[in-house]
């Protein structure tokens, strides 16, 4: 063999290799059952995500679920702000609402417009000693506007893991578009609920310091006992010097009553999986955070809702629940879980407003606070509260999860607080934005909802695999017949090129939809034009007399000009598509894009490399073309 | 095996026929589109609601109208979609703010009790999104024509931008005349098929193209007057034509009748703009090169 060919030869099998590398993930994901992958989210839910993000991931149209296109609700906003409301007021707002439908007007601009000819002042409706002209009031309300989304954003953020969805997506598209897309969701009244509910901002205390140990190694003998049964004995002696009761009753569940232990013994080998060490640990620097592993939290959270460890809570810290917190922390590798008093000693919608600033301290020089001024309500509670309190730590909560769990230092009377030692700006914006969540409205309208059920998605699935592999055979047969031996290298190629486009999808994560299977199924049918080019150019050369060596080399030479220029303008049509399209037509024009450099690779460099192969080794003196 | 050994059919000399047929086409196609008063969008475009559902038993269509209608939905287009189970019903966009899709499953649910169904797709679009929608896909197809331009100006001549941009809006507008005549809705992946099918005819296109410029290149002497070039250039890539539209053809039928419903107008869109697509670069794209050439000369 030529060393040419040879290192074209090592260079295919190299990319062979390579997509074979990209593709096994897919693969393996797609051989394991639901029950296997269900079991292997909650075991170990970092090593799940981590092979699902190196598979072809199927569009909603495929797998079924929702895509919502959530837009800020301006009317709705600027209905809840006002004060005053009069007739003129509602009306020039539904006038207003008329004429920026079909326009790109600005909402805001319109109605203040309207509002003038009526003879009427945006002032009336949103004076306040904060705002008075109506410069000032235009500002606070753009501002209004463009936080909402952000409010939305958050709210948003902090309730999804509700549905249990494995990939949402909540992504921010312009200044006050929210696209939502959740797999496998396929109820819009649960979104509608979801987004629609009032955010719910609480301020509770966190259990003290001592009792969270004590909790936390009550539990974690708890988990040792369930690890290793000969130490549990042990455990519980050691148990009973501190409480007798829980000894009892521990006595009692594992062996007084024979049908209930058969029963516990029975859940207990269910649950065994669960169990395991280091599910979590005390924050070494707060004694009062929990540290979970991030992919162990599914698990922990399953241990925490045993009746075993819900005893524990309710005897040793009567009235606190486990909250969990809102993101990870440490580079994203422990989630934060706190033992919260159940009782709400302040509401969010006490909060008048909050904003971020840079630390006026200079002993926190570089660092960032948030200020928070409450209504008068919330200044008298606040005031109690903070007087009962002080070197307590106060969570903020919202919907169920703590953001942040400041220490009382001293007692507030005036309604004004500051939350102070954030290390970020991005993080003292996030806290204004959760703290206002409560109290600001955030309305949302949908303005595109799409939902596909999971046996249509299944259909099509089903329906564009067959089409695929049916085109596929049909345009095989046909080359073979039209071109012979030369029309089995094509189809070779155009075999290896559907494996390249799925290994290019699974490598990049990308999305496959029902148009993307199109897609694939159109490069089938234009994936063989090169080789039509370069064989008509053959036999072309033939024709006119040439050798078997020259009409090929020719063949190639000539051909692979057009070749180039011809997918040129396809692949700019494709990427025009990919920049204004959306959803399933972006995947539509992904897989064609992909299609084409991947056919320039496997028409033009895969089958010279075999017909160069041939003509080294034997002596070829008819083309079978 | 071939279709067509060395040919040398005369394409130039009956190339005013092809004009009078091409612009017949796009006569009607214009008549049909004003006539419908333009294309006849889906609520991609126009805004609305979509629920498909798939019963248990075949339905018919009178039943599910009757259903619906005593909620004020008489005028809602109903229709069968791929199965006599499964209906698609369509609404325009409501002044009320009330939940269309919801308040149709319900009413289908209490009037309709002895079959069951199940909702296989609701698709719920405001008229904001419609209208912006329009705006993305005029622009996309407007600048993929440009850019295209663009490269066939760098790659070949002024002249050759011509001919190709003529054979696109050609094609374009026939295709949308063809689905206007038919009364068959474009949706957001009909733009999709449209694009794809610029790319797809410019790819003809430029193949006989690259022949014409590679002929007048090598032909010293001779039968060197442009129409017999351009028609000598058109045979010898013509088996080559046939091939490609031929498997490419063979792959968009198979998806439109085994793809499954949702992608039947997508298919039918894509064949109609291959078949179109490869006459256009055979007898429009080339001709017009003779025709803008000799009014040079």
């Amino acid at each position: 063999m030529k060393s040419k060919t040879r290192n074209r030869f090592i260079l295919i099998a190299a990319v062979l290799l390579l997509a074979a590398y990209f593709l096994y993930p897919t693969i393996k994901f797609s051989m394991m059952s639901e029950a296997e992958k269900e079991k292997l989210k909650i075991e170990n839910q970092k090593k799940y995500f981590e092979l699902k993000s190196k598979t072809i991931n199927l569009g909603l149209d495929l797998q079924g679920g929702m895509h919502v296109v959530l837009e800020v609700d301006v009317k709705e906003l600027l209905k809840r702000l006002a004060k005053n409301v009069d007739e003129t007021f509602t009306t020039t707002l539904v006038e207003t609402e008329k004429r920026v439908e079909k326009s790109d007007e600005d909402f805001l601009a319109v109605f203040d417009e309207l509002l003038q000819q009526k003879g009427s002042n945006i002032t009336r409706y949103y004076y306040s000693p904060d705002h008075r002209t109506r410069d000032e009031v235009l500002k606070f309300l753009r501002k209004q506007i463009n936080e909402s989304v952000d409010r939305a954003l958050e709210i948003l953020r902090n309730r999804v893991d509700e549905f249990g969805v494995s990939e949402p997506t909540i992504q921010k598209v312009g200044d006050r578009r929210i696209i939502v897309e959740l797999a496998g969701v396929t109820d819009p009244t649960r979104v509608r609920k979801l987004i629609g509910r009032t955010a719910q901002l609480e301020f509770k205390l966190l259990e003290d310091a001592v009792v969270s140990s004590k909790v936390a190694e009550k539990i974690n003998n708890f988990i040792q006992s369930k690890i290793n049964p000969y130490d549990s004995t042990q455990v519980e002696t050691e148990d009973t010097t501190k409480s007798e009761d829980e000894a009892i009753s521990l006595d009692k569940m594992f062996s007084s009553d024979s049908g209930k232990s058969e029963q516990v013994a029975a859940k207990q080998d269910s649950n065994a999986y669960l169990f395991e060490e280091g599910l979590f640990f005390l924050n070494p620097r707060d004694k009062q955070t929990f540290l979970v592993p991030v992919e162990k939290q599914n698990k922990f959270q399953k241990i925490l809702e045993l009746p075993e460890v819900q005893r524990i809570i309710a005897e040793e810290a009567t009235g606190a629940e486990f909250l969990w917190g809102s993101k990870p922390v440490y580079n994203g590798q422990y989630m934060p879980l706190y033992l919260v008093r159940k009782n709400v000693e302040l509401t969010g919608e006490t909060i008048t407003d909050a904003n971020p600033q840079r630390s006026h301290d200079p002993s926190a020089f570089g660092q960032y606070e948030v200020s928070l001024t409450l209504n008068d309500a919330g200044a008298r509670t606040f005031a109690r509260v903070t007087g009962a309190n002080v070197g307590k730590r106060l969570a903020i909560v919202l919907d169920h999860k703590v953001y942040l769990a400041p220490e009382i230092r001293v007692k507030i009377t005036n309604g004004r607080a500051v939350i102070t030692g954030l290390d970020r700006i991005e993080e003292a914006q996030d806290l204004s934005i959760v703290l206002k969540a409560g109290a600001l409205p955030a309305p949302v309208k949908f303005m595109e909802e799409r939902t596909v059920g999971p046996s249509l998605g299944q259909d099509s699935i089903n329906a564009g695999t067959f089409s695929a592999i049916m085109g596929l055979i049909l345009v095989m047969i046909f080359m073979v017949i039209y071109y012979k031996l030369s029309g089995l290298i094509a189809d070779l190629a155009l075999v290896l090129n559907i494996v390249f486009i799925m290994a290019v999808m699974a490598y990049f994560h990308a999305t496959l939809t029902l148009p993307g299977i199109a897609g694939i199924i159109l490069t089938i049918g234009m994936a063989v034009d090169a080789n039509v080019l370069i064989f008509e150019r053959v036999r072309e050369e033939l024709g006119k007399g040439k050798t078997v060596r020259a009409s090929i080399d020719v063949g190639y030479g000539k051909a692979f000009i057009t070749i180039l220029d011809a997918n040129v303008t396809t692949f700019i049509a494709g990427l025009v598509l990919y920049t204004y399209g959306s959803g399933p037509i972006q995947g539509f024009a992904l897989t064609l894009m992909i299609g084409i450099v991947s056919s320039l690779f496997t028409a033009i460099v895969v089958t010279r490399v075999i017909f160069d192969y041939v003509l080294e080794t034997r002596t070829v003196k008819r083309l079978s073309i | 095996m071939r279709f067509f050994g060395k040919t040398n059919i005369q394409f130039i000399k009956v190339r005013k026929l092809a004009y009078v047929f091409s612009l017949s086409l796009i006569a009607i196609s214009i008549i049909s589109l004003i006539l419908h008063g333009g294309p006849r969008y889906n609520i991609d475009f126009t805004g609305g609601t979509l629920v498909q559902l798939k019963f248990e038993k075949p339905i018919e269509i009178q039943k599910v109208r009757s259903a619906i209608s005593i909620h004020g939905f008489g005028d809602a287009e109903i229709k069968h979609f791929g199965a006599p189970n499964e209906v698609v019903i369509r609404v325009g966009v409501s002044e009320s703010d009330e939940e269309v899709a919801t308040v149709i499953e319900k009413l289908i649910s209490d009037q309709i009790k002895d079959n069951p169904y199940v909702v296989e797709r609701v698709e719920k679009v405001g008229p904001k999104i419609g209208h912006e929608l329009v705006l993305d896909a005029i622009k996309a197809i407007l600048w993929s024509m440009i850019l295209i331009l663009i490269y066939v100006m760098w790659r070949f001549e002024f002249k050759y931008s011509i001919g190709a941009i003529a054979a696109l809006a050609h094609d374009v507008t026939i295709t949308l005349g063809i689905f206007s005549v038919f009364n068959i809705e474009i949706s957001a992946p009909i733009i999709a098929a449209l694009l794809t099918i610029v790319g797809y005819s410019l790819n003809d296109t430029i193949v006989v193209y690259d022949r014409i410029r590679e002929n007048l290149r090598t032909i010293k002497r001779g039968d060197k007057q442009l129409p017999n070039i351009i028609n000598r250039s058109i045979n010898e890539t013509l088996s080559r034509t046939i091939v490609t539209s031929g498997t490419t053809l063979l792959v968009v039928i198979v998806l439109y009748f085994f793809g499954g419903e949702v992608l039947r107008t997508f298919a039918f869109a894509l064949i109609v703009g291959i078949g179109v697509g490869t006459y256009s670069s055979i007898f429009v794209a080339s001709p017009i090169l003779v025709d803008w050439k000799w009014q040079k000369a």
